[in-house]
């Protein structure tokens, strides 16, 4: 009796060191600070500088191959601390997604990206990431698939497949896994275009993002099977653009 | 007289290896349910061609063929560019592109176009309609895209009225669509839908387009 008492002890504690290994941990990198939030991470020397690196905790939030929709695409991510109030503006960050060996489950695919406008409360949050894995594939059907927008937590991936024409809140792009991967997000009001690699036009862009929150914090994502690092995060708050009448003829 | 053979078998292999460019004249060329005209852009000579408005159906062979040619596996490059006719319908996106393995009656053909309209567009479905591939006569877009969706057609930048390098790497069922010299491909299809296993090449455009067309080489494999 007397060894189960310390016996439970010994798990309530474990699990409360757990929790606070998972919940709050926070990472300094370079002037930024971040907060794990379902994902495990490190700040490491990766191909000689300091990197982000961040996977998802599955024991955290368990993933469940018959509830996909359900357990993917959730608050696992770094968040950037001391920001809690990003409207519009441009997100920019390096990132480099590898594939965990072995793979978790078969469909992963490097999903890596970003959050923003996340509540306090995780509650809600929109988002941009990308499947790595499939930008040069052999398949054009999945190279579409290689950006995706989501808005957490009612328009997930496959509520937007299943709700919207086909290629509404997809695209392809050049990327890749283990690549640098630079991406920019400028997002204005109900508007984000998403910039990859410098280039001059967007790769990517959602007209009419789908989430309530108007404003909120900054998030690194990965989901299941990616190691994910990031590096040179930069944020540049804006004030809303108001699209001047005729400024931008959109073609017939 | 050996060394003269040796250096004529030199240049002869040289011109194997390389591009065949393919002037684009009157006497090599001929226009298929379009209007072709030769004219200075930028003060280079271009072809420009525009699609015969009695031809009311999309994806048909409106294009302008080059002569002699048969062509099976490699590669096919030109430099397009596309306006809008004053006339243009609403649904006019700059379709312009390229047809291969043309039949010699021009009854089946493979072919893939770009939308430049759609490059930069705030929609992104439109966006993802900027690259077709489409097999005349069995498998045109809509087909394609109600059949098997997102699979024959995707997104890559482009715009109206700038000069965009297409090539197309052919090789069996397979067709890779690269632009711009990228080092990637912005388009494969895995799976070409036609039966002709070889043909001509034409220079294709759809309704709304005044099309230009420059620089075509033509390699064989």
């Amino acid at each position: 009796m007397k060894q189960t008492n310390i016996k439970t002890l010994l798990i309530t504690f474990g699990l409360i060191l757990y929790a606070f290994s998972t919940f709050g941990q926070k990472l300094r990198l370079k002037k930024q600070e971040f907060e794990l939030k379902n994902v495990t991470g490190s700040i490491i020397k990766f191909q000689g500088k300091d990197v982000l690196k961040i996977e998802r905790d599955l024991k955290a939030i368990p993933f469940d191959v018959n509830r996909l929709e359900a357990t993917v695409d959730e608050p696992h991510y770094a968040r950037l601390v001391g920001l809690d109030d990003f409207e519009n503006g441009t997100i920019e960050v390096k990132m480099y997604s590898q594939l965990q060996d072995p793979a978790p489950y078969p469909g992963i695919a490097g999903f890596i990206g970003v959050f923003f406008r996340v509540q306090e409360d995780d509650s809600a949050f929109e988002s941009i990431y990308l499947r790595p894995k499939v930008g040069r594939v052999n398949n054009q059907m999945f190279r579409n698939h290689a950006v995706q927008y989501f808005s957490y937590p009612h328009a997930k991936f496959e509520t937007l497949r299943k709700n919207y024409p086909a290629g509404s809140y997809e695209g392809s792009a050049p990327v890749a896994l283990n690549e640098w991967i630079k991406m920019r997000i400028e997002v204005n009001g109900e508007k984000a275009e998403m910039f990859i690699n410098d280039m001059k036009y967007s790769s990517f862009i959602v007209d009419k993002m789908l989430g309530k929150g108007k404003k909120g914090y900054i998030g690194l994502y990965v989901d299941i099977g990616t190691i994910g690092y990031f590096k040179d995060l930069k944020v540049t708050k804006k004030a809303l653009k108001v699209k001047q009448d005729g400024e931008k003829v959109e073609d017939i | 007289m050996k060394n003269f053979i040796l250096a004529f078998s030199a240049v002869l292999f040289l011109i194997s290896l390389q591009a065949q460019s393919v002037k684009l004249l009157k006497s090599n060329l001929v226009a298929n349910q379009v209007y072709m005209s030769f004219e200075k852009l930028d003060e280079k000579n271009v072809l420009r061609v525009i699609k015969d408005s009695t031809v009311q159906k999309v994806d048909e062979p409106t294009f302008v063929k080059v002569k002699d040619l048969d062509f099976e596996n490699g590669i096919i490059e030109v430099k397009v560019l596309s306006r809008l006719l004053k006339n243009a319908p609403a649904f006019a996106r700059g379709f312009i592109g390229i047809a291969f393995r043309i039949d010699d009656n021009n009854t089946k053909y493979e072919s893939i176009y770009i939308r430049p309209t759609n490059g930069r567009a705030d929609d992104q479905v439109r966006r993802n309609h900027s690259v077709q591939y489409y097999s005349y006569p069995d498998y045109k877009f809509d087909r394609l895209r109600k059949e098997t969706p997102e699979t024959y057609e995707t997104y890559a930048d482009m715009g109206l009225n700038e000069w965009i390098t297409m090539r197309i790497e052919v090789k069996g069922k397979e067709a890779k669509l690269y632009l711009n010299n990228q080092k990637q491909a912005s388009f494969i299809v895995s799976e070409m839908k036609g039966s002709a296993a070889k043909g001509g090449i034409g220079l294709w455009v759809d309704i709304g387009t005044e099309g230009y067309f420059k620089d075509l080489k033509v390699i064989h494999k």
